[in-house]
């Protein structure tokens, strides 16, 4: 399996974007798309962006679910209190384990924010946030 | 034959909307001589009255035509939709969906370029030829001023002009060709009706009956993309199909075709407005095909029940829902009224039948759902329930959109519910998107995805729709490349590879898209595409933080991508320029100049296409990085120079601090550079090219705001990744502030741009504070580039026109000259004004040279005493080594002429070159009084070679004492006393004065390799001047006795000044005070320092040398000063120089018992009464001095303790001190004290003051000449 986790800033710009794959049943963590989804994921992942404005006034939680779904792919979001949105790509539906790690992400998040050098939507380009993110997704997805 | 339209004039109605397969498709086309705008005029017309009730229709009276009377559902209508191009694409279709048959043809004609009505009927004819299928062709002559029975056909209808025509009038017409249209449709009934067989979309004739098709040759079976069908006259296919013969049928095939043929029916009674007898037949259609298993029009059949439901519950008349239709679960009444928002539950449920039915015909090859069908299903679907959705439900004006496509006011709709519609039709796009688009043509898929896209534009969600739009141009591309392909039959390319060789580009331009068609075509939608994104479409000197970078460079290939196979060379142009700007750093090198490439070669078509404005801004903004001005070698910067009295920087001295730190700095002030009217100026301007390609520049010209000006155009290529310096010349035209903010720059394919100056490339940093999300925040997400912070501008002033100066001639033999020091020479050096029209009016001089750095650095040290400080100081600024001669007041250069400048220069110590600065002006007026003046410098340089001359080495001084011993020797040699008296005569000092006077000892040494000879003057009076001459053989020390006056009234109070500007400075007066020898500076005292320098200057104020080398001819006569500031004195000099404040003197009152034998010597007789006379004499500068005068007789030549015992030998009348107070200055006061000497011998008298006026420790004065008595 095969997921793509973009941050979206408040401009609909990208601050940080990951391709990765699952470790659960004998998998590398390497991604698995093809040449021509690998193009696909960031505009799939931006088309949901319509649907996560529509929700995010309907409901007082942050973790909005799936929201979104392209063929087989379905697209989870994540709202923080900042208006960023996380959005997945996956392909199976597991909104509790989903829910686990955007909540994960969003610590990482708000600790990067702390950052004095970093301001809001900025691309985040620490290695150690890359580092910390795959690790999370290595524990959940 | 009348012309086809070239493009395609948008239908105001919505051809996917729910009711679309009930309206009646007529094509309009122009007749005669018709111009685009009045076509387009005419068309808008006949679309303002597209809906016709059927009330209004006239029926026809004809028995056998009344099948679709309008008299049967007056409410009815019927619905034009008129297109301006055939669809034979999609004529396989017709005869399942009724609807794309085109069944009327309009021609319409131009009244007022129609010659003669007679050549229209050739054209009706054409029509009929050319559409066979249609069931009426008329032609429609608009602005006709005639009646209809004028015209000689009934095919020709009337439409008076504008003026002449009611509201009504269009609508009447149409009416009439309504009420002829239905006339016909009867007859196309029967021909469906007597026809032995009706073939489904796909079927192919010879696979008709063979139902047992593998499921590959499903796809096969459809329809090829673009040709195949088109091509074919679709009548050719009806007729083919229709002559099937009879003894193939079995029952089971013969009710499918009766089912068939109720289900045509059922689409004829709907396309006539008939809605209630269309629900009625569809019902039995569908029942009919729905026990034979024909899916395909079993599904369509339910589709058309769908509608004509819509389409009744618009007219608002009751019907009776089918029970076909109701899902199984659903109460088992018989037949059931239902509620209108039950309706709308059920449409969706009808689709999903309709769609699983679909899918069902897909295993049966020939009968299967063509894709178009399919997904336009979902379309209409998706179109009603976004309709409803916005409508808040299915109210009135959720209907009316449906129908008929008429716009849904604004409302608002309670969130949460407003949310999950849309959800819903989310679900059905999805639907519709995941439509697969492999075997569908170009046309079909666009027709697809717009609709796909329309409906999630309804909704609002314009990121979808922006994506699916994308998913468009990406189907597109390909297939019109290879339609391409095919057409050209050339070697296979891939779009995206590099489409360079000129063929290709020559071959483009023959398909080449016209601009003005891409207003609303083609660049809209990409247009569109990169607004949702973030790509700002007209940016000017913006960018956008909106967006997701990655993305936006892949949208902006996939533009270009499209424009190369349109293809539109407009296109490339606009989209790579775009490409360049926002995502240059994403590119690599290898695309960057494949770009570029591209981009040449598009610009270079188009050009040569004609076409205009296209052009896009150079699209980086950091084009010029610096602009500066070169400092011209040929023209002198001119420089201002203030005229008033006052120095700019004047020191206001009425407070205790010189120093101001807010004073304005004199260094910063002239920064702002001066050019001088109408003489070029030379300007370096930095560019960037950070790309991997070559920047052709074509024109470069500076911009600036201020005066005016003339740039010169240059044209320059600007290498790759390089800052390359380019220069530009420049010539200011009038007088004033000139700022150059930049640069006009016409690079290759762009538009003319001014460029600002940017130093430094900022980064692009979006707005700190977010006010908007989403899409709200794209406009504010604008940032100006470059950020006005950041952008710099140059300015220089320009001044009225100055002369150029120049150095014609110099009277010295390559600029330099020897000299001995003190000797002074003139040259002359002759200037040349090179201007042709304005005189050199103000010349001014200023001199440096080489001294001026050493005794600066000399100044600066801490260490040196207040003398030897202002001695360094009196050597820079009075012992000036240039001078001019001639009065420059008088010195005016004309235009073009000459004039000449005297000048000295005097030979210093440690001089070796000298430095002369002409400043020089043009005064226009010299009545005003300027304040300031534009003045330009020349300098000039010369070499001085200063060699050693007369030196003083050393010097001392005697005082002249009567004590001296008056001795004759006997051998007849002078004594020293001979000597001094003719020297006194050979001076002139008569010997009475001669204690006013001392003599200075002045040793001077020759440096010169040849003899010189000295004159030393020394001013005695005011008007004595007493010269002394030698002359001083080379390498000899010889001594100069030189008579001095002794200096009296010199107030030595007074602080040592200084030649320079006053300085704000601490004084430690602590280190002063402590007195001993810590005091590093100066080996005395200040107090002792201030004396000995006021009177070295009162004794260089009497001094004067020269010396004069009038042995060596060969250079002339050489003559010079003695330089005689390299006087030392010592304080003990001082005391021989000077003339006491006071001073005390003593002598005998005459009588007869004394007699004088000298100044102060007297032979006085023992025992007789004499009177001593003290004179005190004031030469103080106080006013008046008291003090104490003491009298002090010793024995004569006897130790001071015998000496002093006089008590014996001399009575006194009176006591020996006394006071004397308030001597006036100048005064004398005589004291006189009698005696009488008791013992002979020689006594002498000393007499010492003491001045108490300071208080205690006054000073003492003593008589300088010792008085002496010699008693007998």
């Amino acid at each position: 399996m095969s997921f793509y986790l973009a941050i979206i800033g408040t401009r609909d710009n990208a601050v940080y974007d990951l391709e990765f794959g699952t470790y659960r049943q004998g998998g590398d963590g390497k991604p698995k798309f093809s040449a021509d989804m690998k193009q696909l994921c960031p505009f799939i992942v931006h088309s949901s962006l319509d649907i996560v404005e529509e929700m995010q006034w309907n409901t007082n939680v942050m973790h909005l679910k799936v929201i979104d779904k392209f063929y087989n792919y379905l697209i989870s979001s994540y709202m923080t209190a900042g208006n960023i949105k996380f959005l997945l790509l996956h392909e199976t539906r597991a909104d509790d384990v989903i829910r686990q790690f955007f909540v994960d992400l969003h610590d990482l998040y708000v600790k990067t924010l702390m950052s004095p050098f970093y301001s809001v939507d900025q691309p985040i380009t620490s290695a150690v946030f890359d580092q910390r993110v795959k690790m999370l997704a290595k524990k959940y997805l | 034959m009348p012309p086809q339209p070239q493009s395609v004039v948008s239908t105001p109605l919505d051809s996917l909307s729910y009711a679309a397969p009930s309206r009646i498709r007529a094509f309009l086309c122009p007749v005669g001589l018709v111009s685009r705008p009045r076509f387009l005029d005419f068309v808008s017309r006949l679309q303002d009255t597209a809906i016709i009730r059927l009330g209004d229709v006239t029926p026809d009276p004809r028995p056998e035509r009344v099948m679709f009377s309008p008299q049967g559902f007056p409410d009815g209508f019927v619905v034009y939709n008129f297109v301006t191009s055939i669809d034979s694409h999609h004529a396989f279709l017709e005869d399942l969906e009724l609807y794309r048959r085109t069944l009327a043809v309009f021609g319409l004609a131009d009244y007022n370029n129609v010659n003669d009505l007679t050549d229209l009927r050739i054209v009706i004819g054409a029509l009929q030829a050319q559409h066979p299928q249609a069931l009426i062709h008329k032609v429609i002559l608009f602005d006709c001023p005639l009646e209809q029975n004028e015209l000689p056909s009934v095919d020709f209808i009337c439409v008076p002009p504008k003026r002449a025509s009611r509201i009504t009038t269009v609508r009447t017409t149409l009416c009439d060709l309504t009420s002829a249209l239905l006339a016909e449709l009867p007859l196309l009934a029967k021909a469906f009706q007597a026809a032995d067989t009706i073939a489904s979309p796909l079927a192919r004739d010879d696979d008709y009956d063979s139902v047992m098709l593998t499921s590959s040759a499903v796809a096969q079976s459809r329809p090829s993309p673009a040709g195949s069908t088109g091509s074919l006259p679709s009548t050719i296919n009806k007729d083919n199909r229709l002559s099937y013969p009879l003894s193939h049928h079995t029952e089971r095939q013969r009710m499918r075709r009766k089912g068939r043929s109720m289900k045509m029916i059922a689409n004829m009674y709907l396309l006539a407005g008939r809605t209630f007898d269309a629900l009625k037949e569809y019902n039995d259609a569908l029942n009919v095909l729905k026990g034979v298993g024909d899916h395909l029009w079993h599904a369509s059949s339910l589709e058309g029940i769908g509608i004509c439901m819509v389409i009744l519950a618009h007219i608002g008349v009751s019907f009776v829902i089918p029970n076909s239709v109701l899902p199984p679960v659903s109460p088992s009444s018989e037949k059931k009224e239902l509620e209108q928002p039950q309706l709308l539950d059920l449409l969706p449920q009808m689709t999903s039948n309709i769609l699983s039915l679909y899918n069902r015909s897909q295993n049966f090859p020939g009968e299967s759902v063509p894709q178009i069908t399919y997904a336009e299903t979902i379309l209409r679907t998706t179109n009603l329930l976004a309709c409803t959705t916005l409508a808040g439900g299915w109210t009135s004006a959720a209907r009316t959109a449906a129908v008929l496509s008429r716009p849904i006011p604004e409302i608002s709709i309670p969130y949460s519910q407003f949310h999950h519609a849309k959800m819903d039709v989310m679900n059905w796009i999805s639907a519709a998107q995941a439509v697969r688009l492999d075997g569908v043509d170009a046309v079909d898929a666009a027709r697809i995805l717009t609709g796909v896209a329309a409906a999630c534009g309804k909704l609002g969600y314009s990121r979808k729709r922006g994506f699916v739009l994308r998913q468009l141009v990406l189907e597109l591309i390909p297939r019109i490349f290879q339609a391409r392909q095919v057409a050209q039959n050339r070697k296979s390319r891939l779009p995206w590879s590099d489409v360079d060789d000129d063929e290709y580009w020559e071959d483009s331009r023959d398909v080449y898209v016209q601009p003005q068609d891409l207003d609303s075509s083609v660049l809209a939608v990409l247009s569109d595409i990169c607004t949702v994104y973030g790509i700002p479409v007209d940016s000017t000197g913006e960018v956008s933080t909106f967006g997701w970078q990655g993305v936006k460079t892949s949208i902006l290939k996939t533009c270009i991508g499209l424009c190369q196979v349109m293809p539109d060379f407009v296109g490339i142009v606009r989209y790579t320029s775009m490409l360049f700007r926002f995502s240059a750093e994403d590119l690599t090198v290898d695309e960057q100049l494949t770009l570029m490439r591209n981009f040449g070669n598009a610009y270079t078509a188009a050009r040569s296409m004609g076409v205009q404005d296209f052009e896009q801004e150079y699209w980086d903004a950091y084009l010029v990085r610096d602009i500066a001005v070169v400092e011209s070698s040929l023209w002198a910067v001119p420089t201002l120079v203030p005229l008033d009295a006052a120095p700019s920087n004047r020191i206001d001295s009425s407070g205790p601090f010189i120093y101001s730190p807010f004073a304005k700095k004199g260094d910063e002030e002239d920064k702002k550079h001066l050019f001088v009217l109408d003489e070029p100026v030379e300007f370096k301007v930095i560019l960037q090219n950070p790309f991997a390609f070559e920047l052709d520049i074509l024109t470069m010209s500076l911009v600036g705001t201020g005066t005016s000006f003339s740039s010169d155009v240059i044209s320059l290529v600007v290498p790759p990744r390089k800052l390359y310096p380019a220069s530009i010349y420049l010539t200011p035209t009038s007088t004033g502030v000139l700022n150059i903010t930049g640069c006009r720059f016409q690079v290759l394919g762009c538009k003319e741009t001014i460029f600002s100056i940017t130093p430094a490339q900022a980064a692009v940093t979006p707005p700190v504070r977010i006010k908007n999300f989403g899409l709200d925040a794209r406009n504010s997400s604008m940032v100006k580039i470059p950020s006005p912070a950041f952008v710099k501008h140059v300015s220089v002033e320009v001044v009225p026109a100055l002369p150029v100066l120049r150095v014609n001639r110099i009277s010295l033999p390559q600029s330099s000259l020897m000299l001995l020091e003190g000797e002074r020479r003139r040259f002359v050096i002759a200037l040349g004004n090179v201007s042709e029209t304005v005189p050199a009016t103000s010349v001014s001089l200023k001199f440096s040279d080489s001294t001026t750095k050493s005794l600066s650095a000399a100044l600066q040290e801490d260490s040196r005493g207040e003398s030897d400080r202002y001695e360094i100081e009196m050597f820079l600024h009075k012992r000036a080594a240039l001078r001019c001669v001639t009065d420059l007041n008088g010195v005016k250069v004309p235009a073009n002429g000459e004039a000449e400048i005297e000048l000295e220069v005097l030979g210093k110590r440690g001089l070796t070159s000298a430095c002369i600065e002409i400043s020089y002006s043009h005064v226009f007026d010299s009545n005003v009084v300027l304040k300031e003046m534009y003045v330009r410098t020349l300098t000039l340089d010369i070499n001085v070679t200063v060699n050693a001359s007369i030196e003083v080495a050393g010097c001392d001084f005697v005082p002249f004492s009567y004590d001296m011993p008056m001795i004759r020797t006997g051998d007849g040699k002078a004594t020293t006393t001979d000597i001094l008296l003719k020297f006194l005569d050979q001076v002139g000092i008569p010997f009475e004065e001669m204690d006013n006077y001392c003599l200075m000892l002045l040793d001077l040494r020759n440096s010169w390799p040849s003899q010189l000879a000295v004159e030393l003057d020394s001013r005695t009076t005011a008007n004595d001047i007493h010269t002394v001459k030698k002359v001083i053989q080379p390498g000899h020390l010889t001594r100069l006795l030189v008579p001095i006056r002794r200096i009296s009234d010199i107030d030595t109070s007074l602080p040592i000044p200084s030649l320079a500007p006053p300085k704000q400075f601490t004084r430690s007066d602590v280190k002063s005070m402590s007195g001993d020898g810590s005091r590093k500076s100066g080996l005395w005292s200040p107090e002792v320092e201030r004396t000995v320098f006021w009177y070295r200057e009162e004794l260089l104020k009497v001094l004067d040398g020269r010396w004069t080398d009038n042995i060596s001819e060969t250079d002339g006569l050489r003559r010079g000063a003695v330089e005689l500031r390299a006087l030392r004195i010592s304080p003990q000099m001082v005391e021989i120089i000077r003339v006491d404040d006071v001073v005390v003197n003593l002598s005998l009152a005459p009588s007869e018992y004394n007699r004088r034998s000298g100044k102060y010597h007297w032979i006085v007789e023992a025992d007789s009464f004499l009177t001593l006379v003290t004179s005190v004499t004031s030469h103080s500068t106080a006013d008046s001095v008291s003090g104490i005068l003491r009298i002090q007789p010793t024995l004569r030549n006897l130790p001071d303790s015998i000496a002093l015992d006089i008590n014996r030998r001399i009575l006194f009348n009176g006591i020996l001190q006394m006071p004397v107070v308030d001597i006036k200055s100048g005064d004398t006061r005589r004291v006189e004290t009698d005696f009488v000497v008791l013992v002979r011998g020689e006594y002498e008298f000393l007499a010492s003051f003491e001045e108490t006026t300071a208080g205690f420790g006054g000073k003492r004065y003593i008589g300088r000449e010792k008085f002496v008595i010699s008693v007998n």
